[in-house]
């Protein structure tokens, strides 16, 4: 049963990749350059912009944080819109198909490592070659990626219940949570306690904010398993996991093909 | 064992539509969800269908049909009653129903990115169920589709699309076949080939749910008719028994003809670029046709009851 589910999850994961590379040399080239693009433009923006100083620990602290945000968005992005827009705008063919929710989940999430991590690890490699130094703990890196993605599923999953129930609500949720939170108050570029009080507590309870950091240490540092950490993570998972499933059932329930 | 392979126990089906919310307290919330209000697609409807039968589900535009076939195939599930798919509860066990079913609807278009190959086996992967690789190639001969099966669905015309995905949903030779409408956007030849395929799987003793406009059509596929107006049942019928019964009653066909040439018929209804319809009665079809060989037109299609009839004399009745 288990087995047949893996399965399942694996061949949505190589259909996505079919529809996402097939035919489309342009498509393969962005996903190679765009993390080069990325990468290099902000790295010269925020130097010159005087935000940071363009040196090795800066450009590690920025790589991290790219890294992370890469895999974490393409998660969240694959997961909220599993059953709409990655669907080629067929967002009742998988709903069709006798395949358990947990393996679409599972099957987004293989598709979404596949392109995220490729990123993450062009933006490695140009690191390495900016002057980056790592000190990677492979067991802490392990550790808070396997619990970074079950944060991130989890609150895919929620946006998906919102998607099930309004569309442009949900576009909307999902740009500001990408844009804002994830970018601003995640510390992808900057740490955001470099803001006005006023606003910088915010990134308290952005969980991206909490991976980063954890990561910084782990990969930068080679910090050893901080309990603080794993008990804040924990926490995370333990109020998404029911809140995100409610919200998909509910929207899942809900669901009403025509509404905008 | 089992006889039914659907059935549907007083279910009622309620959709969110645009409108404002009952509690005035809750009128914030209206400027960000505007979906207060409520539409009954289906008001407590009970039917049955047996296995290996085919039953054909007949009924104005926004009579439910595609309601039923979604909650059949459990996209959507009732807000009251019950939808028992081989014995099973829709609620309860999902994907052991959508296992052994396979459904064709514009509603589930085909992943255009893949050819039409890739896709069927796709949906078969999924179902778990390795494809007879030779009724396979008889379906897309049948449907035309055989030298297109490895070309990406993206390229196809509209028509290509609902043959391919008509060929998607009979290769998987499910228990229960759903078709939504599968004859609609077809040209002529290719409706006679899908009647023919459908055919041959009502022999195999597969259960067959099938919706239509047209009478005709479920008169030539259907064992059983249910007839839905607004989301009402107007009840179910054996299909011989009811085409006799209504056509001697309505006592008239209807018949469409294309000619260049202008038509003189006492029984002309309404004409419009070159399209002639006839309202003929019973009585006077051999005299009529007798009338209309004498002109050269393109195409002729007898229709022996329209739709709007039917409702139409089942209320009055």
């Amino acid at each position: 049963m288990v087995l047949e589910e893996i399965r399942k999850s694996l061949e949505i994961a190589k259909k996505d990749l079919k529809i996402q590379f097939r035919f489309s040399y342009v498509g393969v080239l962005f996903e190679i350059f765009y993390p080069f693009m990325y990468f290099y433009i902000f790295i010269l923006f925020i130097a010159f912009a005087g935000i940071a100083k363009f040196d090795p620990g800066y450009i590690t602290y920025l790589a991290v944080g790219m890294m992370m945000f890469q895999i974490i968005y393409d998660l969240v992005d694959k997961i909220a819109w599993c059953f709409s827009s990655w669907e080629s705008f067929s967002p009742n063919n998988l709903l069709s198909l006798p395949v358990s929710e947990i393996s679409i989940i599972t099957g987004k999430t293989i598709f979404a490592y596949f392109i995220g991590i490729l990123r993450a690890s062009l933006i490695f490699f140009l690191a390495l070659i900016a002057g980056a130094k790592f000190n990677v703990n492979l067991l802490s890196f392990t550790v808070y990626f396997f619990l970074g993605t079950l944060i991130f599923v989890f609150l895919g999953l929620f946006l998906a219940g919102l998607w099930f129930i309004r569309r442009s609500f949900m576009n909307l949720i999902q740009k500001i949570l990408v844009v804002v939170l994830f970018q601003v108050f995640g510390g992808v570029y900057f740490d955001p306690k470099i803001l006005p009080a006023s606003v910088s507590w915010i990134s308290d309870f952005v969980p991206v904010y909490l991976l980063n950091n954890a990561m910084r240490g782990a990969l930068i540092n080679g910090a050893t398993l901080s309990l603080d950490y794993i008990s804040v993570m924990l926490a995370w998972i333990i109020i998404l996991l029911p809140l995100s499933l409610k919200m998909f059932r509910f929207g899942r329930y809900r669901f009403n093909p025509e509404a905008g | 064992m089992q006889s039914y392979a659907i059935e549907f126990d007083k279910v009622t089906k309620i959709y969110p539509t645009l409108g404002k919310p009952k509690n005035k307290l809750l009128m914030p919330l209206y400027y960000i969800y505007p979906y207060f209000g409520k539409v009954k697609a289906l008001k407590e409807i009970s039917f049955k269908v047996k296995k290996g039968k085919t039953m054909g589900i007949i009924g104005p535009n926004g009579a439910g049909k595609t309601t039923i076939c979604k909650l059949v195939s459990c996209i959507i599930f009732p807000e009251s009653g019950d939808v028992f798919v081989f014995g099973k509860n829709s609620k309860e066990n999902p994907n052991e129903i959508k296992g052994k079913i396979a459904i064709q609807s514009e509603d589930f278009p085909l992943y255009a990115q893949l050819t039409v190959l890739e896709n069927i086996e796709f949906s078969a992967k999924l179902h778990g169920k390795s494809l007879d690789r030779e009724f396979l190639k008889l379906v897309l001969e049948k449907l035309g589709l055989e030298g297109d099966k490895n070309r990406l669905v993206e390229g196809f015309s509209t028509g290509m699309k609902v043959k391919a995905n008509i060929a998607r949903a009979l290769a998987l030779k499910p228990e229960l076949l759903i078709l939504d409408e599968p004859l609609a956007n077809l040209d002529v030849f290719a409706r006679e080939r899908v009647k023919e395929l459908i055919n041959m799987l009502k022999k195999e003793g597969k259960t067959i749910l099938l919706t239509s406009h047209h009478l005709n059509e479920i008169e030539d596929l259907c064992d059983e008719i249910l007839l839905i107006d607004r989301g009402k049942c107007l009840g179910t019928f054996k299909t011989d028994e009811f085409i006799r019964k209504v056509f001697k009653k309505i006592g008239f066909v209807r018949i469409y003809l294309r000619s260049r040439e202008r038509i003189e018929s006492r029984y002309l209804e309404r004409k419009s670029r070159g399209l002639y319809v006839l309202k003929v009665p019973s009585s006077k079809i051999k005299e009529e046709l007798k009338n209309l060989v004498k002109y050269n037109f393109t195409d002729i299609y007898v229709e022996r009851l329209g739709l709007e009839e039917v409702v139409k004399w089942y209320l009055k009745k």
